[in-house]
């Protein structure tokens, strides 16, 4: 399960790497394209703009899986161990419970977005639109983990 | 449903809730109140606020820090401020500011200035005797310079969700950065005078140090002058400056400083992702929140609130300064920009006030937010990077916020102070 986990993060990492880098390259080559060759490519800015989305939406759960979202954490420090982590399940819980919702969401609106073409690429809406499901479904599988975490320590005596 | 959604959002926030998905739940709890709206309208808001190119700047500018920190050149520049700073009491501290108001030149993210100067300095300050809870309130309180002295990424954000100039913004933020940087030297000075022997000078000023560090330094500022020129010459849209910075970084630290290895790109990438995508979340789900908060009227009903207790340009600057400050210390800036500006900016141009003076003073105060406790987040690197409480530290935080607000005052109620450098260069 562990195994499982830490193949399907680190497929994750490669797959922003390799967007990311192609964002680079994209948005160089339309800076490059309009003064060296007087010729900005029309497709580039759409690519990176839909490569951004999926890179935020991925990248997104791996920082749920290292905390890294932050929030006010003063409430959680001014109650006492037993509240906090009954706090924890609260929260984790309620970003759960809208990940859900943005999964079931963004598969609904795949059937939208397919009958639609991007105006310059001319590529299927849903490629771009894809970035929401796939995303939701990895944030809410690392978000109920945490969840799973907190309510181990609140179930533990210490 | 209103009601739902701006009661909500401070209760979520209370619990604990991560500022990200506060946003987007208090939406959901009041579209699912409200009833009409479908709920398809989460994904597509999310999709529609990052499906964005300026805003791509910020992905960009947070790789560009990270390649100045790992590719030497932030070693590099700090040794040319200590060139410059190391003769005067509190050297260390006025280094720490003097370095993160450079890098603050490449990188447009507070918290990356923070980081890559306070990973330096904060061990150096603690190992020489400074007061731990002052070294990391000034570096906590320098890290805000990062998005005031261009390039800045809620700039970024604000010019592109008010459809406004970046460039100008940008360049409007260096005046105000170099008085803030000053006021924070000041601080420092005056913190050291009844500090003691530990605050004595480190070194003394010698020209063949200054220009040798110099000299050293220079692939790493040319980063900061390809980005800069790029956006007051015209020549580069702000995120296609940001990514010219990137590439010429890497070419630097690979090739002129070689301490950068390709076998270490990889990572950088995921971790500007991550750092990027914690911010880029945000966006999403503000744009959501504020798509909602405007398909409510919400913004008419602020709008006249303001504009009938506002008596003049002045009483309301008053109140929209003093609503910022008091909204940057509970949320993160970006979210503020994307769901308060669109209601802000007409109540402003109604009073007659310039926008790009406006734009900069906004920037300027949320900038302040990245320092004020309890949620800051330039705060929250420096107290890691310190190992201390945000709550130990904050009464050492009280001179820095003090000054910040003066600075804030006179870039209030003197425009020129914002508006006179960027329209010398972009009219």
């Amino acid at each position: 399960m562990s195994h499982a986990l830490g193949l399907l993060r680190r497929a994750i990492q490669l797959v922003i790497i390799a967007m990311f880098a192609v964002l680079i390259a994209t948005v160089f080559y339309q800076v490059i394209g309009r003064y060296l060759f007087n010729a900005p490519p029309s497709w580039s800015e759409e690519l990176a703009r839909f490569l951004q989305v999926w890179i935020a939406l991925l990248a997104s759960a791996l920082c749920i899986q290292q905390s890294m979202h932050l929030g006010v954490d003063y409430l959680l420090y001014a109650v006492p161990p037993r509240g906090r982590a009954a706090l924890e399940v609260l929260v984790h819980l309620m970003v759960s419970g809208f990940l859900l919702l943005l999964l079931v969401q963004g598969i609904k609106i795949l059937d939208v977005a397919s009958v639609q073409t991007s105006p310059a690429m001319e590529i299927n809406m849903w490629y771009a639109y894809l970035a929401l499901p796939v995303g939701a479904a990895l944030m809410l599988l690392e978000s109920v983990l945490k969840l799973g975490e907190s309510l181990r320590a609140l179930r533990s005596p210490a | 449903m209103t009601a739902v959604l701006l009661f909500g959002l401070p209760v979520l926030f209370a619990l604990g809730v991560p500022i990200a998905f506060g946003l987007g739940l208090a939406t959901t709890f009041a579209l699912l109140f409200g009833g009409s709206v479908p709920l398809i309208v989460v994904p597509q808001r999310v999709f529609t606020s990052l499906d964005s190119f300026p805003i791509m700047a910020v992905l960009l500018f947070m790789l560009a820090g990270s390649i100045m920190d790992e590719g030497g050149m932030a070693r590099r520049i700090i040794s040319f401020a200590g060139a410059l700073l190391g003769q005067f009491r509190a050297s260390l501290a006025m280094i720490a500011v003097g370095a993160t108001m450079l890098i603050s030149g490449v990188s447009g993210s507070g918290t990356a200035d923070t980081a890559a100067v306070g990973s330096v300095m904060i061990p150096a300050m603690m190992k020489r005797g400074y007061e731990p809870r002052f070294v990391t309130a000034i570096q906590a309180a320098a890290g805000a310079l990062g998005p005031i002295i261009p390039p800045s990424i809620i700039m970024v954000v604000l010019g592109s969700v008010t459809n406004t100039s970046i460039g100008q913004l940008f360049i409007g933020g260096i005046i105000p950065g170099i008085i803030i940087g000053g006021f924070l030297m000041i601080v420092c000075y005056v913190h050291a005078r009844r500090g003691g022997a530990a605050y004595e000078a480190t070194e003394t000023f010698s020209w063949s140090r200054v220009w040798t560090t110099f000299w050293q330094a220079i692939p790493g500022l040319g980063m900061a002058i390809l980005i800069l020129g790029g956006i007051l010459t015209g020549v580069f849209t702000a995120t296609e400056s940001a990514v010219m910075g990137v590439v010429y970084g890497f070419v630097i630290g690979l090739w002129v400083y070689r301490e950068l290895r390709l076998s270490q790109i990889p990572r950088m990438l995921v971790e500007a992702a991550c750092r990027s995508a914690i911010i880029l979340i945000i966006i999403g789900t503000a744009g959501l929140f504020g798509w909602l908060v405007a398909n409510l009227q919400i913004p008419t009903v602020v709008a006249r609130f303001l504009q009938d207790h506002s008596a003049n340009w002045i009483v309301f600057m008053i109140l929209v300064n003093a609503l910022l400050l008091l909204l940057g210390m509970f949320m993160e800036s970006i979210a503020v920009i994307i769901i308060l500006m669109p209601i802000l900016y007409p109540v402003a141009q109604s009073f007659g006030i310039d926008l790009l003076h406006f734009g900069v003073v906004v920037s300027v105060n949320l900038s302040i937010g990245l320092v004020t406790p309890p949620y800051g987040a330039t705060l929250f690197v420096a107290c890691s990077i310190a190992k201390m409480s945000i709550r130990e530290v904050t009464p050492a935080l009280l001179p820095s916020i003090f000054v910040m607000i003066i600075a804030q005052a006179l870039i209030t109620f003197i425009p020129p102070l914002t508006t006179w450098l960027p329209r010398l260069f972009i009219p």
